[in-house]
């Protein structure tokens, strides 16, 4: 018998075992609304803004390994998205994005709330089609799901023209689906990788670079298990952060533009550089020519496309991390490494992450704080020098996890990422450490948190500025602050010399705003209320909890490796 | 930098030649020529590409190209009067000098 397209897509859905669907109705969508009240058994989510929308199901993707599920309207509704689809497609996450889409017969001619949202998402998404043959519609959407969370993750967009929703078609939905030319790599070329484990054998100063591919692809207990019987050191990317436990003795740190100084120096030093699903982004490589110069560099990925695309390798292997890894744990075997292992250790004392005292409340004491009072649970960070400062300082391991947005780069990603991490595993304690600028590009998303009754805490580290910008124009710009101080008024002198006692109030008062949300909030200004603050906010399981952190307002984020140098030339000391 | 050619088979649907051309424009891929058409199997095209750059590019538009295509192989070649060699997944008669 036949069924009407938002029939079959109500149970496409529940077939996929979608329970949430992070949704913002519209005019070409209300028929698929009306399905899903009538059905009532997926749980809508309706956010403030599309962009948060996407956001939250990244969270909620990445915090429960699901596909996070979008429906949005058409035009406006699209066009809202085309951010965080972007944001998802840069870091992996899979996602199924439906829109709605004016009929077939107007599609074209300019109409109301129409756009081609299709060739607007072409290049930020692993797939985008717009259903154009209501007997498309169940094999489209199983294809998308299969997309979506095959190989390497990303986003997928379905565009629904709404007649699609409404005629009438085949009730099937299919169990499977074949997609001619999309192959995943599901093997790894034992060849390849055994050249790969030798390489490490015979290596004298061998390191390992762990990127998001590893977390993907479940695979850190795993890659664990190979250093803890190889001894070969790690260093991670900021999307890699967690791949192995931060308190494991192999565990150097971060590396890249913002990475601990021996994590650095340990690359340009080593002479076979493992490295495992990250795509080498600029971030973690600086200046191309000078990258792991005396290494060998092995590289795996499960994207083909992404070898030997920035980093010429000299083995590639193409496979997914944890395919690769558990066949490589056949293989290793002890190796001694001690004197390697000093030699970081060394460079590590020498040049320590930096921790101001003297300067009143950090934002680094906040995360040493985190450290102190959480023993289970998910932060989300938001874009930025708190992110940076998260990703140095955090202890991340088997239960605390870190979500971040790394490769985009999106302001305005953490708050709504961690009510969608918070809706994913409701039992589990959230924290989003957020900047004042970035929480205000999606701060609209206190309502969702409120109706949804997601009590999480927001670390909101307040310094008045946009942070990170301000630090480039602190270091290579003369203190010319253009238009990053968030005070800053029409009344202010036309060249800021920094702050001082005249300048003006800050806005929004974040404790007003958050009580008129009947949300909690909680001002810190001093070192000593740290914890308190962190404990008083865990109790708050009935709405989520805004701590205002008034840090240091001129800190910055150090190491620095300037744009385009080489990983080795860091700026350490602030003047 | 040289002069290469690539025959890709791709399944004939709305927007494929937009996703082609535009994956050249997003990587600043150098594009000499491009032309599309059907084959003799309805639901199959066919997009001959002209393009001009080094060893390295050409593997990445190859590696780029395999996902997009969501269809079939691609076929490099060095020099343009190469045939082009492996199994075409439609029939079309490989001819023709290219260039």
């Amino acid at each position: 018998m036949d069924i009407t397209g938002k029939k079959l897509f109500v149970k496409a859905l529940l077939e996929e075992g979608v329970d949430t669907v992070f949704a913002y109705p519209g005019g070409t969508v209300t028929d698929l609304f009306d399905e899903l009240y009538l059905n009532g058994k997926i749980d809508l989510v309706l956010p403030r803004h599309e962009q948060a929308l996407v956001h939250e199901a990244e969270g909620y993707a990445r915090e429960t390994g699901k596909t996070g599920v979008c429906l949005v309207t058409s035009g406006p509704g699209a066009t809202n998205t085309v951010t965080a689809i972007a944001d998802a497609f840069y870091d992996s996450i899979p996602l199924v994005v439906f829109t709605g889409q004016v009929p077939l017969n107007l599609i074209g001619n300019d109409a109301f709330q129409e756009v081609d949202i299709v060739g607007m998402t072409r290049g930020i998404t692993k797939y985008s089609v717009t259903v154009r043959d209501r007997k498309d519609l169940g094999r489209t959407i199983k294809m998308a799901f299969h997309i979506a969370k095959t190989g390497k993750p990303g986003p997928v967009l379905i565009d629904l023209p709404k007649d699609i929703q409404t005629a009438t078609g085949p009730a099937e939905y299919p169990d499977h689906v074949e997609i001619r030319g999309y192959k995943i790599n599901e093997g790894v070329h034992l060849g390849q990788l055994k050249k790969a484990t030798k390489l490490l054998k015979v290596a004298r100063r061998p390191l390992i670079l762990a990127g998001g591919g590893v977390n993907i692809a479940g695979a850190s207990e795993l890659l664990e298990q190979v250093v803890n019987i190889t001894h070969v050191p790690v260093v991670t990317t900021v999307m890699g952060k967690g791949a192995i436990p931060t308190d494991n003795p192999y565990y150097v740190g971060s590396s890249g533009m913002h990475g601990r100084y021996a994590a650095n120096i340990a690359v340009s030093k080593c002479d076979v550089l493992f490295s495992i699903g990250t795509r080498f982004n600029d971030r973690i490589t600086g200046d191309l020519n000078e990258f792991a110069p005396k290494a060998k560099i092995i590289h795996v990925d499960i994207d083909a496309a992404a070898i030997s695309r920035n980093v010429v390798v000299d083995v590639p292997i193409v496979a997914d991390a944890k395919v690769a890894l558990q066949q490589m744990l056949e293989w290793v075997e002890p190796k001694d490494t001690e004197e390697w292992v000093k030699q970081i250790a060394a460079w590590d004392h020498e040049n320590p992450l930096e921790m101001r005292r003297d300067k009143g409340m950090t934002p680094q004491m906040i995360m040493e704080g985190l450290n102190q009072v959480y023993d289970e649970v998910t932060y989300v960070t938001d874009v930025g020098q708190h992110q940076m400062w998260a990703s140095q300082y955090l202890d991340v391991n088997k239960n605390k996890r870190m979500i971040t947005s790394g490769g985009l780069g999106t302001m305005g990603f953490g708050f709504p990422a961690a009510l969608g991490a918070k809706m994913g595993h409701r039992d589990r304690d959230v924290v989003c450490i957020t900047g004042d600028g970035g929480f205000q590009v999606n701060m609209q998303e206190m309502a969702t948190a409120v109706v949804q009754q997601t009590p999480i805490t927001v670390c909101l580290l307040n310094n008045y500025y946009l942070g990170m910008v301000r630090q480039m124009q602190q270091l290579f710009y003369g203190k010319r602050y253009s238009a990053t101080c968030l005070r800053r008024r029409k009344g202010c002198p036309e060249h800021c010399k920094g702050p001082n006692e005249k300048c003006p109030p800050y806005v929004p008062d974040f404790m007003k705003w958050a009580e008129s949300y009947g949300a909690h909030g909680i001002r810190v200004t001093k070192e000593e209320d740290i914890i308190p603050a962190l404990e008083a906010a865990k109790q708050n399981t009935d709405a989520p909890t805004v701590i205002e952190f008034m840090v240091a307002t001129e800190e910055i984020v150090l190491p620095m490796v300037p744009g385009g140098n080489p990983m080795n030339n860091m700026i350490l000391k602030s003047k | 930098m040289k002069g290469r050619w690539i025959a890709l088979y791709v399944e004939n649907q709305v927007g494929v030649l937009a996703k082609i051309s535009g994956l050249f424009a997003g990587k600043s891929y150098n594009l000499k020529s491009l032309t599309v058409g059907t084959t003799e199997e309805e639901d199959t095209s066919r997009i001959t590409i002209s393009t001009m750059c080094d060893d390295i590019t050409f593997e990445q538009i190859k590696k780029q190209l395999n996902p997009y295509g969501r269809g079939h192989q691609s076929h490099g070649s060095d020099q343009c009067a190469d045939p082009y060699e492996g199994d075409h997944v439609c029939k079309g008669k490989k001819t023709e000098q290219h260039g």
